[in-house]
């Protein structure tokens, strides 16, 4: 680990910490005792294995919108909509779960997982093609796109998919042979995070042991050189944004097939997609870091359900804490980094020195 | 060597804008060493120099940009607060950038406005602004069309908003960054005669330029600069073109690199009819004809701004011609290769942050021996890596340390590395030592040498005289887009150059004009 | 039955209000090259603290102060990360949506312990003899206070950006910030007034939802409004009067939304007022067009797409009602197609997203 990398998970540790301490005081002005607090969130976390359970499956969605997240930006691309994607991939998951019956488990998951990520890349290429061809901030199109899934899904929650005779708004379970297997009974962890471990590690791998990988860091770094020497950036861009979306989806899939109800419900993205970005940030964009930070994330999610069940402490500290980290990072991003050039920096002036003058003036 | 210094004629006649002894580095480099320069009202005085001479350190210190490290500036002789942008313009200092400081998407009128800052008051009368700024076009014959967002006019017409703002500044000093680098000759000579009347009408104007052409057209005295001194300031009337080419391209560094004479093999590169058009203002690269044969080194001399570095990237494929061709034959069999040293290797040339491997790797990645069905062959890479750092000298604390850490000379080590290590059949080497130092030029050199010598072709750029005398067999001498002669190593010499560069500036803007 | 009542216009120019006044304030942030993605977060906490201050002192106006000066806090963590430590405008304004909602829900249940209390509100002011001219006085004149300061706050923002030196300088800050530095002005200044400022209008939009409206906070309270005049900024293309015609348009779909949730089928009127939609879309384009020489295609598509789907559904009147998902989505849809279809000459300010480039 170089010295940088060190000092960026030095900052994000004190990051957690501070923000910890933070919400330490702030309840502890609620007048509720700390250690009560502290062991309610032991006991939410760790406390049962149905708890602990609990936490790993909040875990799969948060890392893997996370890992999508770090696909894109370092390709340069920022994919702010990972929110909508995840609404994407769910919905074609559900839609393969629901309605491609009379399969059995070894074909209709994967394809139910399939068509989740087919889902988030086909959202994702709908902003790529906004990006790279008809000039659309990338940011811009991730994020409006979002919004008009989100009321595309809840329409067809409430539509085209709805049960009749269920829970308003909700669609019926899927078929079971779409279902991931529980993994550890009597808890909701079930076998997609396995499937999630692996493919964090895929993409680790991807950024750095292949040629694709390779080509995308470099277009991320500085694209015009990435450009001469024969890389195609448009393209790594657009499959940068794509391969981010795909992911997402897969987490999307995840909340769908893998969740206890199994059933699509309007708004069980549920913030992971923007979790996600709170979670990359934390790793320093390092998809290996992501797992150490998501699983961070999922417990504070996870104990802060109890801390709010037992405690009346609402869930909405656990939200704050995690802006609180966020701008933590952000702001101190310039220490962790204070020998690189910016990213995306507008022009001029930022290498003063070695060029002398006039080559970029 | 005694510095010949022309005197302002009047010398009772006080200097609206004197430097005197500005320095200022930037790291090891020193961009302004103890600079004195002085202009009168009414005089028009030309700053010559290549680009890396330190003009455009200077101009962003008399424009307060930039904060000098010792020395200072004066106006009408008070000393003006150094790094205080605001001060100056207040003093009277004008300043035209080579790239405009004029909002895109804003007007001539709203950009005036913007410039003249609180003085306007909060709100900006519209009506009062652009009577005021077509007033002053009318009298300095300056046509220029007020409500049309600038980003839809012609270089031209912004040259003459920037103008015109900082005559509405009050400005009684003019500065003009390379002016005629955006204009076609014909827009230049509108110019010619605007600056002129302005020098009349009493304004002191430094025209800071590389051609010499412009000099003789407008200026009164030239002061010229080289390696961030003044070398010398002359009388342009008493001065031939020729004797200012030299000053400005001399260099200080005696060269000690020897080019070796083999015979010239089979034919590498062949340019026919290559033609770019319009690329700079309307003006036309070309047509272009060259042949390069394995084993040769073709040098580009001519004054920057020439289309020098057009033809580098028709040559590196980087831009797409207009017309023509350019064909690269292998000294083995398939497909030719090419090398380039971009002219500048930290936005085309280096991924800063990412680690020397990296760099090293850009083009040969998809290679069957660096990876296999698209994965990664680590072992090698690091054992390739290993030897190119060795065998090209790279000064570095290990392979994995981003680039953006090394020198500017280690930096350029790993391009040439990357670009020669692929054996190609031509190199073209835009600008190759342009901020490097003594040593990490000698090594460039003999790389570049290493490479004849082993038969490649060479197409070398550079603004340098003595780097293109030093290396190259034949010499083409560029002049507004054209090749106007190539001349035999053995009839090449600095006056002969010289003049064919002065010479051709004058003629091969008749012709375009 | 008609559904273009009085009614409809008037609840129309009701909702488009607090997204006007985010937008507006969103606009300037943005013209001086500061996204801020923050801006629900902004409403939300707005909205929650002018709740608060009116339900703790009974004073609408307190509330609206409360609602601003909340706003104005939030923009000065947006600005001191973004602006000042040139952190990541995007990763900043995510934080401070989680931010809002994280806080507001947290003091919210804390305080009020799942009860629902409800305030004082502002009580709508009819304008004398104005309101009573017909048709136009009960809609426009027959409004909330906040409404007759919103008509004014779109020509003021106009007026700030084309015809003072500041809004020069605004729009020089994120088009071209080293013209400005060139200026002796100081950018990081001017963008840290202009992110303030959309602070402020976030806020106050914020309080217009709660005390204004309807007397009460609830979670979430926003319900994406931020975003939506995040869109509007977007679809008004970075224009004062494009913005205000953005939330005009978005408000009016809003309205009938509502409207026509209540009835079962989509009437004929409203197929009617599409085809007119249609025509004066292909008017307007057509006019622009011709000033600018842009190219009509994907005008001219989306207009004949409105007046065939119009005079057809006019004709037919099909049976069944649109989703309300649809209106909710249609102000996104529109935004990006405008974008999409804009020529070149109609894009973000160039700066937006990005830090100040470091002066040496």
């Amino acid at each position: 680990m170089s010295r940088q990398a060190l000092r960026g998970a030095a900052v994000s540790v004190l990051a957690v910490v501070v923000a910890l301490a933070a919400s330490l005081v702030v309840i502890a002005l609620t007048g509720v005792p700390l250690d009560k607090a502290a062991a309610a969130m032991w006991d939410g976390v760790f406390g049962s294995p149905a708890q602990f359970g609990a936490t790993l499956t909040k875990f799969v969605p948060l890392v893997l919108a996370a890992v999508g997240w770090v696909i894109a930006i370092r390709a340069g691309r920022l994919n702010v909509g990972l929110e909508g994607q995840i609404l994407a991939g769910g919905t074609a998951s559900a839609a393969v779960g629901l309605y491609l019956t009379g399969l059995p488990t070894v074909i209709h998951l994967p394809l139910a997982v399939l068509a989740g990520a087919v889902g988030g890349a086909a959202l994702g290429a709908v902003a790529a093609w906004l990006w790279a061809r008809r000039g659309v901030n990338d940011f811009i199109a991730t994020l409006l796109l979002t919004f008009i899934v989100t009321q595309l899904v809840s329409w067809l929650a409430n539509g085209p998919m709805e049960e009749p005779t269920g829970t308003l708004g909700q669609s019926a379970p899927v078929a079971d042979t779409a279902r991931w297997p529980i993994l550890i009974p009597r808890t909701t962890l079930r076998a997609d995070i396995l499937l999630v471990i692996v493919l964090v590690l895929a993409v680790a791998y991807m950024l750095r042991r292949t040629v694709v990988g390779y080509r995308l860091r470099l277009t991320g770094a500085n694209p015009a050189a990435a450009q001469a020497t024969g890389t195609r950036t448009q393209l790594i861009g657009v499959g940068a944004l794509c391969a981010s979306a795909a992911i997402a989806g897969v987490a999307g899939s995840s909340l769908v097939v893998a969740s206890p109800a199994g059933n699509l419900a309007p708004g069980f993205s549920a913030n992971y997609g923007f979790d996600g970005i709170v979670v990359a940030l934390l790793a320093r964009n390092s998809p290996l870091g992501c797992i150490p930070a998501a699983l961070l994330l999922a417990a504070l999610r996870q104990g802060g359900g109890l801390l709010e069940a037992r405690l009346g402490i609402s869930n909405g500290l656990v939200t704050a804490t995690q802006a609180v980290v966020i701008l933590l990072v952000t702001g101190t991003a310039w220490y962790a980094e204070r020998r690189r050039p910016r990213r995306r920096t507008a022009g001029s002036s930022e290498v003063p020195a070695p060029v002398a003058e006039g080559a970029r003036s | 060597m005694a510095v010949p210094t022309a005197r302002p004629t009047d010398s009772a006649a006080s200097a609206a804008l004197s430097v005197r002894g500005v320095s200022k580095a930037y790291g090891d480099l020193l961009a302004n060493d103890g600079i004195d320069l002085e202009v009168r009202p009414g005089e028009i005085l030309a700053l010559l120099g290549e680009n890396g001479a330190g003009k455009s350190t200077l101009v962003k210190i008399l424009s307060g940009l930039v904060r000098p490290d010792a020395g200072e500036v004066l106006v009408d002789g008070r000393p003006l607060p150094p790094g205080d942008p605001l001060a100056a313009r207040a003093a009277g200092i004008g300043v035209v950038h080579q790239h405009f400081m004029l909002v895109p998407d804003m007007t001539a009128t709203e950009n005036v406005a913007l410039a003249q800052g609180r003085a306007a008051g909060r709100r900006f009368d519209a009506a009062a602004t652009r009577a005021r700024l077509m007033e002053l076009s009318e009298r300095h014959g300056m046509p220029v069309r007020p409500d049309v967002p600038v980003e839809q006019l012609p270089v031209g017409e912004r040259q003459r908003i920037e103008i015109l703002k900082c005559l509405l500044g009050d400005a009684r000093v003019l500065l003009l960054d390379e002016p005629s680098a955006v204009l076609s000759p014909v827009e230049w000579d509108r110019l010619a005669v605007v600056l002129k009347e302005l020098a009349a009408a009493g304004l002191a104007i430094v025209l800071i330029t590389h051609k010499l052409g412009e000099i003789a057209a407008v200026a009164d005295r030239c002061t010229v600069m080289r390696s961030g001194r003044v070398v010398a300031t002359v009388q342009v009337g008493e001065t031939r073109p020729e004797e200012l080419a030299r000053l400005m391209v001399g260099r200080d560094v005696v060269l000690r690199s020897e080019r070796p004479r083999i015979d010239p093999g089979p034919v590498i590169l062949e340019v026919s009819g290559l033609t770019l058009a319009s690329y700079r203002g309307d003006r036309d690269l070309g047509p272009i004809d060259l042949v390069v044969r394995g084993g040769e080194v073709l040098g580009v001399a001519g004054v920057e701004g020439n289309g020098q570095s057009e033809l580098a990237d028709l040559l590196a494929g980087v831009r797409t011609p207009t017309a023509g061709t350019v064909r690269v034959t292998s000294r083995t069999a398939g497909p030719g290769r090419v090398g380039v040293i971009a002219e500048d290797r930290h936005t085309d040339g280096l991924a800063l942050s990412l680690s020397v491997i990296d760099n090293l790797m850009m083009r040969v990645i998809g290679q069957e021996e660096f990876s296999r069905h698209g994965v990664l062959r680590p072992g090698r890479i690091r054992r390739r890596c290993a030897e190119l750092v060795e065998r090209f000298d790279v000064r570095t604390p290990g392979l994995d340390t981003p680039v953006e850490r090394l020198s500017g000379g280690n930096q350029q080590k790993i391009v040439l590395a990357r670009e020669l290590s692929g054996e190609p059949d031509l190199l073209i080497a835009a600008q190759p030592t342009r901020g490097l130092d003594v040593g990490a030029i000698e090594f460039v050199h003999g790389r570049i040498n290493a490479h004849k010598t082993g038969g490649g072709a060479t197409v070398l750029i550079s603004a340098e005289l003595d780097e293109v005398l030093a290396l190259s067999d034949r010499i083409a001498v560029m002049s507004a887009g054209r090749i106007v002669a190539v001349l035999d190593a053995a009839e090449a010499t600095r006056d002969r150059i010289g003049e064919l560069m002065a010479a051709g500036v004058e003629q091969g803007e008749d012709v375009v004009a | 039955m008609n559904p273009f009542d009085i009614a409809l216009f008037a609840a129309a120019i009701r909702l488009s209000v607090p997204l006007l006044l985010a937008a507006l304030g969103e606009l300037v942030s943005e013209r001086a090259g500061v996204i801020n993605i923050g801006l629900e977060g902004m409403m939300l906490a707005g909205a929650y603290a002018a709740f608060l201050a009116a339900w703790a002192t009974g004073s609408v106006g307190l509330g609206l102060a409360a609602g601003i000066v909340v706003g104005v806090l939030l923009a000065v963590v947006m600005a001191f990360v973004s602006v000042t430590l040139r952190g990541d405008q995007i990763v900043v304004g995510v934080a401070l949506n989680l931010l809002a909602a994280g806080v507001t829900m947290f003091l919210y249940r804390l305080q009020f312990q799942g009860t629902q209390p409800t305030t004082v509100r502002m009580e709508t002011y009819p304008v004398p003899l104005l309101s009573d001219i017909p048709v136009v006085g009960p809609v426009v004149f027959n409004q909330l206070p906040l409404v007759y300061l919103a008509y004014v706050i779109g020509p003021v923002v106009a007026y700030l950006l084309y015809r003072t030196q500041l809004g020069l300088r605004i729009r020089s800050a994120g088009e071209k910030p080293e013209v400005l530095d060139a200026t002796g002005c100081d950018v990081v200044r001017v963008q840290w007034g202009a992110v303030l400022t959309a602070g402020a209008f976030a806020g106050l939009g914020g309080a217009f939802l709660s005390v204004g409206q309807v007397g009460l906070f609830a979670e979430h309270m926003t319900a994406g409004r931020g975003f939506l005049a995040l869109a509007a900024v977007v679809f008004g293309q970075w224009r004062p009067y494009g913005v205000i015609a953005a939330c005009a348009v978005f408000g009016f779909t809003d309205a009938l939304q509502l409207r026509l949730q209540s009835m079962g089928e989509v009437p004929r009127e409203v197929w009617i007022a599409l085809a007119v939609v249609g025509v004066l879309i292909a008017g307007f384009g057509a006019l622009r067009a011709r000033r600018s020489g842009s190219p009509l295609r994907w005008v001219l598509l989306g207009a004949v797409l409105c007046i065939v789907v119009g005079v057809l559904g006019a004709v037919l009147v099909p049976g069944f009602a649109l989703p309300s998902q649809f209106w909710l989505s249609l102000p996104y849809v529109l935004s990006l197609v405008a974008l999409a279809s804009a020529s070149r000459r109609v894009r973000a300010p160039a700066m937006i997203g990005l830090p100040l480039p470091a002066r040496n």
